[in-house]
Parts: C-alpha cells; structure tokens; sequence
C-alpha cells in the first residue's frame, strides 16, 4: 500500500503539490487525473523518489521511499516521455534494467517486443512516439515490481495498443497483484481500466474514491414525466442536475438505484430508466458539488 | 545484489555509453604521445646511425616526451573537462535524471560508477599509451638510466592533477544544471582565485603610492596564486617539476585535496535537487553570494581602469557602474535564462555598486592612510633602505649547481634582487635620516595625489625602506624624493657602514670562503697567486676600505681597477665554464672597484706583484674620437666646424673620425679621460660628458699589457669636460649642448 501524509512540493514560488493526502491499495488501477499543471507528473515523481518531499512523506508499506533502494526495487516508473539512452537498442535497455531489477523477465520482454512486433535490435531513437510508449511499457511490465508508474502512458497509443496494454495490466494484476497507478489529463482514457481515481487541481487533491462507489451512489434517470409535473416537484431524492430535452428530462440522482426507482415510481413517469454514467460525468457531478466546473479543470 | 558487484556493474554500463570519450582519450594520448616518440625514436635511431647529431640532446628531447610533455598535459586538461561532463551531464536534463533517480539504485553508486570510470578509465588509457612510448623508446638503444623515471613520475603527477581538475569539472556540473554554464563554474574555479589575488596586489601597486612589493610579497602573491586554482595549481607543480624540485608531499598534499574535493562533489550530488536540471544554478542559494563575489572585484576592476585612462572621480565612478551593472545584469540573465530579468534584482546591483565603489574611493583618497604612515622613530629598531639604480653593477646571488638527469653538473647563476639583498643584510641602527627620507617621501606622495599630473620621473628619486619594528614586524615602503632634498640624507646614509654592509656582498665574505683572487685594469685580467692567509688579509683590506667609503671621495675619484674575490664555487664554475668551453657568464661576475684613495689595499696588491697601469704620454699613442653629426639634430653648423673643416674622411655613417696623436693633444685630453666601465662603478662622479662623441685610446703599458680599443662604445672612454677648459673643448669640437652628467 502506498501512502502520502501531508505530501508537499514547492518549486520556487509554485506549490506543485499541496499538502496531499492519499493511499493506493494494491491490486487495483488508480487513476490520477487532472490537467497539464495540476501536479499528476510531481506527484508521481514524488512517488518514485526522484523528487524530494519539502513536507509530507511517501511510503510504501510504510517505508519511505527516497533513498531506499529495497523500496525503490518494488516499482518501476515510466514517465511521459521515457529516456533511453542514447542510440540505445530495446535490448541494450533491457540489460541495463536487468542489472538494475533483478527480477526482470527477459523471456517475457522478447515475447512482448515479439507481440508488439517491435524489433529489439533496432535503435529506439528510429522509432515512433507510441513505439517507445510500447517499450518503456513492456520494460515496465517486464521489470517484475509491485507498482507501475505510468505518466501518460496511454498518451500515443492507438486504441488497439491502448487495449492491449490495459489487458497486460490487467493480466499482470491478476498474475502477480501489480498495482498500476496511471496519471492522466483524460478521464475517457481510464474509465474502463480504473478501480479507484484521485483528482488533482492546482497541486491539492480535490477526490479520491473507488470507482465503483462513485458510481453506485450516482445514477442518470432518463423519464417522460406525467403532464403537470416538473422534476423540480419531485421530493425525496437528491437530484443534483436536471436536464430537459422536450418532454424527456435527464436526472442525476445521489443515491442507490434502488432508492431512485423507488422514489421516481411514487410519481408514475410516463417513462423512467436509469442508465450508467461516464467517468466523466460522475467526476461533473462530483466536482461540482465541491464547488469546481470539472469542465474547466479536466475537459 | 551486493553494492559492491552493482558498482561494477554500472560502470560497465557507464562505459558502454561513453565509448566515444574512451576513443577520444585513446586518440588523443596517441597523436600526443605515442606518435610523437614512435617519430623521435624513428629519427633518432636514423641519426644515431649516422652519428649527426647531439646524442644528449636527442635523448632529452625523447625524454621528454614521456616527461614533461606540453601537448599530452593540454589533452589531460581537455579530457578532465569531457569525462566530468559527459559522465554527468545527465544531471542536466530532466528526462534523464528522472530515469537515473528513480531506479533502485543509491545515489551513492549513481555518483561512484561515472566519477570512478572519468578516472580510472584515463589513466588506464594513459598507463598502456606511456608504457608503449618508454618501451619504444627503449627500443631505440636507450638504457633505462638515461630515461630515469622520469616517465613514471610524470605519470603520477599528471593523473593526480588530472583527477583535480576532473572533480573540480564534476563539483562544477553539480553546481549547476546547464552545461554551459557548467563549463563558466569551472572556468571560475580555476580563475576566480588567482584574479582575485592578483587584483589585490593590483589594487595597492595602483593606489598606493607608497607601497612597494617584497620579493616575500611576491611569493605571497604566487603561493596564493597556486592554491586557489587547480589550474595554477597544475601549473606551478609542472613548474617545479621541470625545475625537479618538486616533492612527494606536493603531489601527496594534491591527491589528499582531490579526495576532499571528490567528498565534496558527492555531498553535492546527495543535496542536489532533482529538479534542478536546467536551470542555471542548481542550489538557488548559491546565486546571490556568487554574483556578488564576482560582480564586486569587476566593478573594483572598471573603476580602477577608467580611472586610469582619464585620473578623474567621475570616470572611476562610471567605471565601477559599468562593471558592476554588467556583470549583475550578466549574472541575471544567466540564472534566469530570460534577458528581460537583466534588472531582476536592484538592491543587490545597488549594493554591489556601493562596496565596489567605497574600494575604489577608498584607494583613491587613501582613506587607509597606507601612503602618509610613518612610524614614531622610537619604535623602529633598524631600518634599510635601498635607492634605485645605486651602485647596480653589483652582482647579487650566487652560483647555481645543478645536476642533470644524466648525472651531468652545470652550473649557472641563481640570481638575487639588490632590494632583498639590502633587506637581509642592512641593519641600519641610527635611522634618523631614513625617517627624514620617509618624511620627504610622505610630501611627496601628497602632492602626487593631490596632482597626478607632477611629473617625477628623471626628477625624482625612489628608495625604498624597510622598518623593522620594535614589534617584530617589518615595514616596507617605497618614497619618491626631489633629487635635490634626497642627495644629503642618500649621503648620511651611505657614509653609514651598516648600509654598505648591506649593498655590497663583498663586505660579507670571510677569508675561508674565498679561493681566487684576481685583478682587473681596462679590461686586463690577472689571477693572484696567493696563499689562503695572504687571501684573507687582502680580503680584510679591501673590506675595510671599501666600509671607509665616502660618498665625497666617490664624487671625487674614480676606480682605478677592479678585484674580484671569488668563493670556492665560483671558483669551481669559472673552471668549468673554461673546460666546457661555454660562453663565460660567470667569470666576470662579482669585480669590486679599487679607487686610488683605497691605499692599503693598492699596496696589498703591489706586494703580491701587481703593477698598476697608467694612461700618461709615455703610454698613450694616440686618443681617437668619433663625432656623431645627427647625434643631435638642433646643433649649429658652426659649433662642428672645429672638426667638420678638418680633413678627416667622413666614416660613412655620418660620423668622423678625428685621430689627436700630437704629445699636446693628448696631454690636454688625457685628465679628462674615463673609463666607461669604471665611470659605471660609480654614479656619483661629478662630471660632464658630451653625448654625440666616442673616445678611443691607444696605449701600450709597461707592465707589459696593452690598450688598443678599436670596438664600439662598451669598454672604451668618455671625456669629462670639467677637465677641458672652454677653449680646449671647442678646440675639441665638444658641444656644450650635447652634453650630460
């Protein structure tokens, strides 16, 4: 488990990161979404012991992580525009993790590189933006640590890459319990892949939460309501967005599913269906409550 | 994984992505070296053959190539700098320090492996490429003797030094976050030091007047120079080694202080922040006080030229502000990197701005009151003083004997300044017209300030005295005094023996040290045959007469021949000089003058067989003088005509050549001869010379020597028309005009 009390940093007059509170669980996919600024990269540098806490503290299973190698052994960090050395080939960069991380799996890195049809002889700085995205992925996957890093990783990978990769974290979560932990300024890029999400505004975290909670506490109703009524009258329910299109009103409802059908069937809608929102929208929602235009800040 | 075997192992990864420098060392050291003895060694094994040439001097020179060789110390230098940089460069870019520090490795081996392989990997480089050049050297017939160990020491000194400079280049890219202004840092480290010491010295050479710098000053001065850069550092070691007089503990000392500098560059690295690549200084603290400390000796620097140009308050004060507002401006926008931050922080160009002025004003107006110190006559216990261009035909030193590589002795002569000499040996006890001359030199020195447009040279004259106090401490000050004011003290002083004692080392010389005797007249030289007790009383003699010395009989008389008493080692080199067949430097050195009133000392020599010469009408067959018409442009016609009607052909050159053979003539000219050597043991002989004639004496002694002086103007005569009447002199064709004391 990774933990961050009080986790502050300052670059100059700039408060990167600002007194954040946070813990990731292993075995599950955070997602760390914000905008370019907000202090994801920072974050995450601070995470992977590159940058030193001004205040606060990182530790995983309790052990700080700067400075400690033993510690530093158990996460791979692939940042969002990974170095590779000079003229470097996917094989020269896969002996220099093996000296670094001892349990790298060279068998798995040339049947990855061989999956990704990605010639490992060749020299890295010949390939495209997303090809070495691939590398610096599969090296990370390969390293054999607990955590996975990843600064806009999926930032230039085609969908179908995109997937591919998502399904070796997931297969990897489910092999060896790896906790990927992604930072990204979009959110459509890790609804599908993220168990539990931080939001970063201005260096300070705005939300943390499982994904699942946020979205069985918060549910989209679709209705055609009885003539005469307004979803304004409805009572018992705690809308925090009403949308209206025609006759057909678009409901966002605090609370289980349950409780909404229960609540919206009182009035006999002419229509009513709830249907699942969007990491996206949840995070509208959400942010809105606390006082944010999520529209501004991640959108 | 033991740390020990990572280590290893990320140096072996180092190397493998810097096999570029690794080439280039290897280039380097071979076209530096290996070539340019595989060339030497080729041509000296052709010559040797051939027995062309000076085998000694082709031994030397391949000697040297494994030694003191300039070339292979330039590349070392150069490749400090490429093995500091591209070993750490990566400090400087973010991407890659996020790669390095987020791997699990400690920071610790993150330095060692680069730092270690920037050294080892040269000098293993540097040990296989020298090893090749002795055994090709040795190749060539050349035994292992000759060549020394020369090779090996060289080795030594240059990896100790090499590693120096590395971690110097190394502390500078932890410094910093760009590599340019990295290579600023290091330019910094090895300048800062030596500019700023030599601006201190600069700083009171120009302001105060008074001040003068000892020969112990000067060695301050270097001393500070060498240990503040390890560039100078480098430099004076390379010196002292060509010179073989450096030591063990030099180098030992240099490798102890790269080992605190490598301590240093890793507790850099450990503090460093990550984020700091890019920037221009990687520790934000150290911005302020380093521009200062620059920016504070360059506004001191300006003002003190501008003032020199135009000697005005305003230009310095222009000057202080050009320095410091450049180089604070500079300094911004370095450490911002943005032009527009030229003026990022006022105050501190305004305080820098302010000190660099307050120095400079403060030399200005000597606010320190350096120039108009003197000290209460009751606190001096002896005082010495040394006057410019007095008596400057004494040799001071001795000689030098050194032993070549080869086992080969030479010798030489290890020169000593007049004013050091004077310091050591002059005790001057009754101090009170050396505080009268401090007096003069104090006024003087106010009016000099107060209108530096007075003009002092030719005008003046420069002693410099040195105070002991009765403190301990030694005091040293140069005046500038009126010629006029300073000639009764310069004659208190010199009729004081503690001051000869002092000026002449003869006076210090004792009967057991001396081994030859010789005597010298017009150019003449006899050696004595004399025993060690005569030696020593002859000696005794001269010393008494010469401590007897006034400066009236000086200005009455001139030398009549020179003595020189020479010391065993003298001795020895002027035997060698003559065996070897070498220019003869040192056998001419140390002759003492004999005046006519040293009458002891003339008897002395009479007894042991010496005859004086002397130029009378007996000897003297004719006095030749050579008159130079454009020896001054503004002389009348009419005042040659004396000599220009005669019918003496024109040399060629302008000059004429008048032959004065009669009895008559040379009767009248003969009083108003001079020697020019003996003219020059003696400044203060009161006389007139007119400057556009030579004067040539043909003479036969009878002691048997001869006078024939057909040469130039060195070793012939003057005329001292204080010995001509008017009549006489115009009769001689001597112009008034043209003539000097």
């Amino acid at each position: 488990m990774i933990e961050t009390r009080n986790l502050t940093k300052r670059f100059g007059d700039i408060v990167a990161v600002d007194h954040i509170d946070a813990v990731i669980k292993d075995g599950s996919v955070f997602g760390l979404i914000g905008t370019n600024g907000a202090g994801k990269s920072t974050f995450l540098r601070m995470l992977s012991g590159i940058l030193k806490a001004d205040e606060g503290m990182v530790a995983i299973d309790g052990r700080e992580v700067y400075e400690d190698t033993q510690v530093k052994a158990r996460f791979f960090y692939i940042s969002d525009d990974q170095y590779f050395f000079s003229n470097a080939t996917p094989k020269e960069m896969m002996d220099f993790y093996c000296t670094v991380y001892p349990a790298f799996d060279k068998k798995r890195f040339r049947h990855l590189m061989k999956s990704f049809e990605l010639d490992e002889r060749r020299k890295i700085n010949t390939f495209s933006k997303g090809m070495k995205k691939q590398v610096s992925v599969i090296c990370g996957v390969c390293a054999g640590t607990d955590y996975l890093f990843c600064d806009e990783t999926f930032d230039g990978l085609d969908p179908v890459m995109r997937q591919t990769v998502k399904s070796i974290f997931v297969g990897d979560m489910e092999e060896r319990n790896l906790t990927p932990i992604i930072a990204s300024h979009n959110l459509r890029e890790l609804e599908d892949i993220c168990d539990h999400v931080g939001l970063l505004h201005k260096g300070g975290i705005l939300l943390s939460r499982d994904l699942e909670d946020m979205k069985l506490n918060i549910h989209k109703l679709q209705c055609v309501l009885l003539p005469g009524t307004e979803p304004e009258d409805i009572k018992g329910l705690d809308i925090i967005k009403i949308e209206r299109r025609g006759s057909l009103c678009t409901l966002t409802i605090r609370g289980n599913r349950e409780d909404i059908e229960a609540g919206i069937n009182v009035y006999r809608p002419v229509f009513a269906e709830i249907i699942p929102l969007t990491l996206e929208e949840i995070f509208i929602s959400e942010t809105e409550v606390a006082g944010y235009d999520i529209k501004k800040l991640v959108l | 994984m033991t740390s020990k075997s990572l280590c290893f192992k990320l140096m072996r990864e180092d190397i493998k992505r810097r096999v570029w420098a690794v080439a280039l060392t290897v280039l380097g050291l071979i076209f530096t070296l290996l070539v340019p003895v595989a060339l030497s060694s080729s041509s000296y094994m052709d010559q040797a053959a051939e027995r062309l040439v000076d085998q000694k001097l082709l031994i030397k020179n391949l000697v040297n190539l494994v030694g003191l060789n300039g070339l292979v110390i330039a590349v070392l230098i150069g490749l400090a700098v490429v093995w500091a940089v591209s070993g750490f460069r990566y400090l400087h870019n973010s991407r890659q320090v996020d790669f390095y520090h987020s791997i699990p490795v400690k920071r610790f081996q993150l330095f060692l492996a680069p730092f270690l392989n920037g050294i080892l990997v040269p000098m293993a480089i540097y040990l296989v490429i020298q090893l090749l050049a002795v055994a090709l050297i040795l190749r060539t017939g050349i035994g292992s003797h000759e060549l020394g160990n020369v090779w090996w020491r060289m080795f030594l000194i240059n990896m100790v030094y090499y590693s120096m400079l590395y971690t110097t280049m190394v502390i500078a890219m932890m410094m910093t976050g760009n590599m340019i202004i990295a290579l600023l840092g290091f330019g910094v480290f090895c300048g800062y030091g030596p500019a700023v010491v030599s601006l201190f010295e600069l700083y009171k050479s120009t302001w105060f007047i008074t001040y003068f710098e000892t020969e112990a000053q000067l060695m301050a001065w270097k001393r500070a120079v060498n240990y503040t850069s390890p560039f100078a550092n480098y430099m004076f070691s390379l010196a002292d080694f060509a010179y073989d007089s450096l030591g063990f503990w030099r180098v030992a000392g240099a490798a102890a202080v790269t080992a605190a500098l490598a301590v240093i560059a890793y507790g850099l690295y450990s503090i460093r922040p990550s984020e700091s690549a890019g920037r221009a200084m990687t520790f934000r603290r150290t911005q302020s006080p380093i521009k200062h400390l620059i920016a504070l000796p360059v506004g001191v620097v300006f003002g003190m030229f501008f003032h020199a140009l135009r000697s005005t308050l305003p230009w310095a004060v222009f000057g202080v502000l050009c320095g410091t507002v450049l180089t604070c401006c500079i300094m911004e926008i370095i450490y911002h990197f943005d032009f527009r931050k030229l003026f990022a922080n006022r105050i501190h160009l305004g305080a820098c701005f302010c000190i660099s002025l307050l120095f400079v004003l403060a030399g200005m107006y000597d606010w320190y009151g350096y120039d108009t110190w003197l000290p209460d006559g009751g606190s001096v216990k002896s005082a010495a003083v040394i006057f410019d261009y007095d008596d400057n035909w004494v040799t001071y030193g001795d000689v030098d004997m050194r032993t070549e590589p080869g086992g080969e002795v030479r010798f030489g002569w290890k020169y000593e300044d007049q004013s050091e000499y004077g310091f050591d040996h002059m005790f001057l006890t009754d101090v009170y017209s050396v505080m009268e001359l401090g007096k003069r030199g104090v006024e003087w020195s106010r009016s000099l300030r107060s209108d530096s447009s007075l003009e002092y040279w030719g005008y003046t004259e420069r002693c410099t005295v040195m105070f002991r106090m009765a403190n301990g401490k030694s005091v040293y000050r140069q005046y500038w005094i009126p010629r006029e004011e300073a000639k009764p003290l310069k004659t208190a002083v010199y009729d004081n023996r503690e001051y000869k004692k002092g000026i002449y080392p003869i006076l210090e010389q004792t009967g057991s040290d001396t081994a030859k005797v010789c005597f010298q007249q017009y150019g003449n030289k006899t050696e004595l045959d004399l025993t060690g007790e005569e030696i020593s009383r002859l000696l005794a003699v001269y010393q008494k007469e010469l401590e007897e010395l006034s400066m009236a009989a000086r200005e009455k008389e001139l030398p009549t021949a020179t003595i020189q008493f020479r010391t065993g080692k003298h001795q020895d080199a002027v035997v060698w000089e003559q065996e070897e067949g070498h220019y003869r430097n040192l056998e001419d050195r140390c002759y003492y003058p004999i005046y006519p009133s040293f009458i002891r000392t003339l008897e002395a020599l009479e007894k042991a067989g010496i005859r004086l010469a002397k130029l009378d009408k007996d000897t003297v067959s004719d006095i030749r003088i050579r008159y130079y018409r454009e020896a001054d442009d503004s002389m009348q016609d009419d005042e040659y005509e004396t000599v220009w009607e005669k019918p003496w052909p024109d040399d060629g050159d302008g000059s004429r050549t008048a032959v004065y053979d009669s009895e008559e003539d040379i009767e009248t000219l003969l009083p108003a001869l001079v020697y020019y050597d003996y003219r020059n043991m003696n400044d203060y002989y009161d006389m007139k010379a007119p400057d556009n004639v030579d004067v040539y004496v043909t003479a036969d002694f009878d002691t048997g020597s001869s006078f024939n002086d057909r040469g130039g103007r060195s070793g012939g005569f003057m005329l001292n028309l204080k010995k001509l009447s008017p009549e006489d002199a115009k009769r001689f064709g001597l112009a008034q005009n043209t003539i000097s004391d």
